[in-house]
């Protein structure tokens, strides 16, 4: 074989490979930002209005709450990171409108569809022409076709504006006059939701002229009901094996393996009269009784726009991402079950074997937090093979996932022990196993002898298979030396606590103000990554939309503020996520995204010093900005009516001077003010600093300059 | 988010803030104009000199300025140094403990019922702190307080043409004649308790609001420059003037730096 042949297969050969590459590159947006991404909500909903105007014959007031209510939720999945724009996903969407409306330029420069990073299967519409699919639906499709049906439905609920009529049709419904009026406030909740199914029905049959004129396949309409059906099951059925925890030695117990899993329900038709959505049978129906009374010369096409292939690869990294966001939201045990799934087709996956550790890390530190645990959730309602995970947790008790965890941990990393990710992970999970478990407990040699005749179904007494977890492991020098000082580690800290508690030297030199709370650990930041400021306006005694607008209206201020008030004090902030900018760009958007998701990852353990994935890619974040920290900031205004208080206006009354008291009382609304200040050390993950106050008062706008301007101040104390 | 903040809320963790005023402005200085009903202290006095009750009702509002430097010394808690420089006047009819005082039968004469609305300057200064309630969200020197002072007062009397009424018992008649005393000096001591709200304007600029509750007690010199006639009219002016000093609404307005 010639030299350069052989150089080009290896090219090739390198390319292939690099199509499933070994670590997990995260899906983020790309390209220009779209105006959708940049636009202020206030500009939004009164562009809105102006255009709704003409269209309805809403009121006024109506128009403008429709306009507030759709724009907020579209603004708030744009710009608070859920939504991607220019990703792999979204252009791969974007790809299938162009070619659903080939026919249609016009309507088609109205449209543009974004992903939403959620692992549920679902996709929407909204009045403004924008379509959102989840990554849970492109991850679960089997063809293109598939999907381009869900996008034809959407499309045509543009088309035909559901979401307006939807509406137009509640307020109607829940009007004092007009044709709803004999009917009783159940009667009229049916209504709704029988509007919505016809609907529905009426964007499946328009669809379909998309759909068949795109020349993708009729058959593919059937199996993608039966997607939508079975939305809640995993990417694919496989049977769990638990192998990789157990030895010659080691057998996990019958008691936790469940005997057979339940089986998959096939009912596609459910009672749907309290459904927005009709149920698939008659979905299936309308859409066969459609299809008769159509040409059916269509092209019966499963993949147009890309390749099975190139679909499949997509499919990859959607899956791949989807175990992200498992782990991401605590789901830890639907992320054992994917991964298992998936290192079918990518055995040794670098990413997939971190992501099987995260899941255990995970887990031994949700049991170890004493919490109400996502990943033990019931299992009875789950169906098919991933029960048998889902039982297995359920079950086993703390100590024993515990034990589990810093067994697997340890034992297959052995190759890995440099990646300071897995280093830390050790490190923790002896952590959390010495807090949980008591030293006696393991058996550091063969020679403990333990019943192995437990029978079914009789749960071990105090988990005794698991006494000879780490005999292997003990015979690991470094384990050993690791295991010990932990034990020892933990001993001495609680022998420090309750020396503390006895002397009381970890009480408050300050003096407690009832609703504050301040921690202020960092004192010479002068530099800080900064979200922009948030404002809830929560006024019980106004509708939504005025709320919505309050909120906006002082977020806008708010934000303004923070650059005045950080400036004073002496602090350099850096926004990523400016509400409306037009120097808005994709780069900082994408970091945005990611410390959104390490926030909400974070925020999964309330801050005791969990080591979230997320926090990989902080080191990143931390070079290219320059700074350690990370501040964020949300004050609230909560308003409601003071309840009627039998008690207070009998005893005014038969005082009789107490009535003007009690009328004051009664009069004056109820109020109550959230100010949160928060900074994140990047480079420990964790708080280092806040300001947590509640009062029973008032929005001033200068009470929250001087409280944000404080938290900034004392951030920068040592200038 | 909520989660995250009620885990923070539980840590307990202090370490000792600094003072940052308001945006990094922790002194003040303020002009603080004080006003309130005032009962038998008619405002008048420049204007009315005879002897008449006609034109005063009884009832008029009290109008007063005063300086004020405030330091803020924590988050919660500022010291303000006040000086202030009050013009008021006393309606003598109504000063029926001091003279109506009757003399013996078998006098030739006797004073009796003073006309006059004699002019009383104070000229005074104090301290007064603030505690702002930070449980009401307030953050010295922004928000809702209440506070404590200490107020040292010299009331300067001028007991200059008043008008006294005569009763001569020879005569059987009564005299009106006017009447000068001169000038007399009472050092009083007034403790005072208060409520109200800070807010800010501008960056620069405070409106300070309150009430105040005023208490004013004899000090120096009292009793010891009495009216000859009138042996109790110090402690007619004593009652007068705390009821004067009882409350009073402040308005203020303060430059920061």
């Amino acid at each position: 074989m010639k030299p350069f042949l052989l150089c080009l297969l290896l090219y090739f050969f390198a390319s292939t490979s690099a199509q499933v590459p070994d670590n997990f590159t995260r899906i983020t947006c790309a390209g220009e930002m779209p105006e959708d991404f940049r636009t202020a909500f206030s500009e939004k909903y009164k562009q809105d209005v102006k255009a709704n105007q003409n269209e309805t014959e809403l009121r006024k007031k109506e128009v403008q709450e429709f306009a507030v209510l759709t724009n907020y939720h579209n603004h708030n999945l744009l710009t608070g990171g859920s939504a991607l724009y220019g990703d792999i996903v979204s252009v791969y969407a974007n790809e299938l409108l162009d070619k659903l409306l080939a026919q249609k330029p016009q309507l088609r420069e109205k449209l543009r569809v974004y992903t939403i990073k959620s692992n549920h299967v679902n996709a929407y519409s909204s009045n403004q022409g924008i379509i959102y699919i989840t990554l849970g639906l492109v991850g679960k499709v089997k063809t293109e076709a598939q999907l381009a049906y869900v996008l034809a439905h959407e499309i045509s609920h543009y088309t035909n504006q559901h979401v307006l009529h939807a509406f137009e049709n509640q307020k109607e419904v829940w009007s004092r006059g007009g044709s709803y009026r004999d009917l009783n406030v159940e009667e009229r909740r049916l209504s709704t939701y029988k509007y919505s199914r016809e609907s529905e029905f009426e964007a499946d049959k328009e669809a379909l002229d998309y759909y068949l004129e795109a020349g993708y396949s009729s058959g593919d309409i059937y199996t993608g009901f039966d997607v939508l059906l079975h939305g809640y099951l995993p990417i694919a059925e496989q049977k769990y094996s638990w192998q990789y925890l157990e030895n010659d030695s080691l057998k996990i117990s019958s008691y936790y393996l469940i005997d057979s899993v339940a089986s998959i329900k096939d009912n596609d038709a459910v009672d749907d009269e309290l459904l927005t959505h009709p149920n698939i049978h008659k979905r299936k129906e309308a859409v066969t009784a459609e299809l008769k009374i159509r040409d059916s010369s269509s092209e019966n096409l499963q993949f147009v726009v890309k390749g099975r292939l190139e679909f499949q690869a997509l499919q990859d990294q959607v899956h791949f991402e989807m175990v992200n966001t498992f782990i991401r939201s605590g789901n830890y045990v639907s992320a054992l079950y994917h991964i298992q799934v998936l290192q079918r087709r990518f055995p040794d996956h670098f990413f997939l074997k971190r992501m099987e550790l995260m899941s255990w890390y995970g887990m031994q530190k949700m049991s170890s937090n004493l919490q109400k645990t996502l990943y033990s959730t019931g299992y009875r309602k789950v169906e098919g093979e991933q029960q048998a995970v889902y039982y297995f947790a359920s079950k086993m008790p703390k100590r024993g996932i515990n034990i589990l965890a810093t067994k697997y941990i340890w034992e297959s990393t052995h190759t890995m022990a440099k990646d300071s990710f897995v280093t830390t992970l050790r490190r923790q999970s002896l952590t959390h196993l010495a807090n949980a478990v008591k030293k006696d407990f393991l058996v550091e040699s063969y020679t403990y002898k333990f019943s192995s005749n437990v029978k079914k179904k009789r749960k071990p007494k105090k988990l005794d298979f698991l006494k000879i977890a780490f005999v292997e492991l003990f015979k690991d020098s470094i384990f050993n030396a690791a295991y010990h000082k932990a034990y020892e580690e933990v001993e001495a800290e609680r022998e420090t606590e309750e020396e503390e508690y006895t002397t009381g030297s970890n009480q408050l030199s300050d003096s407690y103000v009832p609703g504050v709370s301040s921690y202020y650990g960092l004192s010479d930041v002068n530099k800080l990554l900064f979200l922009s400021p948030k404002f809830y306006r929560i006024d019980l005694r106004k509708e939504l939309d005025k709320r919505l607008i309050a909120s906006d209206k002082q977020a806008t201020d708010l934000n303004e503020r923070s650059n005045h008030l950080s400036a004073l004090a002496g602090v350099d902030l850096i926004s990523l996520d400016k509400p409306s900018a037009a120097d808005k760009t994709t780069d900082a958007f994408n970091d945005f995204v990611l410390i959104r998701d390490w926030l909400r990852e974070e925020a999964l353990y309330e801050g005791v010093g969990f080591y979230s994935y997320a926090s990989n890619y902080l080191d990143g974040i931390r070079q290219k900005y320059d700074t350690d920290y990370l501040g964020l900031n949300y004050v609230s205004h909560y308003t409601e009516k003071n309840q009627f208080n039998g008690t207070y206006f009998f005893l005014s009354v038969m005082s009789l001077y107490g009535i003007p008291f009690y009328l004051n009382w009664q009069i004056r609304p109820l109020h109550n003010l959230d100010y949160v200040f928060v900074v994140f050390d990047l480079k420990k993950g964790d708080v280092g600093f806040y300001d947590l106050k509640t009062f029973p008062a008032k929005y001033k706008r200068d009470v929250i300059n001087s409280h944000m301007y404080n938290s900034f101040n004392q951030l920068n104390r040592e200038r | 988010m909520l989660g995250l903040v009620a885990m923070l809320s539980m840590t307990v963790q202090s370490q000792k803030p600094i003072v940052s005023g308001y945006l990094g402005k922790t002194n003040y200085g303020m002009v603080k104009f004080n006003t309130g009903l005032r009962v038998e202290h008619p405002e008048k006095w420049k204007k009315n000199t005879e002897v008449s009750s006609d034109y005063f009702t009884g009832v008029d509002f009290k109008s007063e300025f005063e300086m004020v430097y405030g330091h803020i010394f924590s988050n919660r808690f500022i010291v303000e140094g006040i000086a202030g420089l009050n013009t008021t006047s006393i309606d003598l009819n109504n000063m029926s403990s001091a003279f109506s005082y009757s003399f013996p039968s078998g006098f030739r004469s006797e004073y009796f019922n003073y006309f006059g609305y004699p002019k009383i300057t104070d000229v005074y200064g104090g301290i007064n702190t603030k505690f702002y309630r930070r449980k009401k969200g307030a953050l010295a020197p922004i928000g809702v307080y209440y506070g404590l002072g200490l107020n040292f007062h010299t009331y300067t009397v001028h007991l200059n043409n008043i008008t006294a009424q005569i009763r001569d018992y020879n005569l059987d008649q009564i005299i009106a004649t006017q009447m000068n005393y001169g000038e007399f000096s009472y050092n009083l001591v007034e403790l005072s308790g208060s409520f109200g709200a800070t807010s800010a304007l501008t960056d620069y600029l405070l409106l300070d609001v309150g009430f105040s509750v005023g208490w004013v007690f004899s000090g120096s010199n009292y009793y010891e420059n009495e009216i000859p006639e009138e042996s109790g009219f110090d402690s007619g002016l004593l009652e007068m003037l705390q009821l004067y000093q009882i409350g009073k609404l402040k308005i203020g307005l303060a430059y920061l730096f």
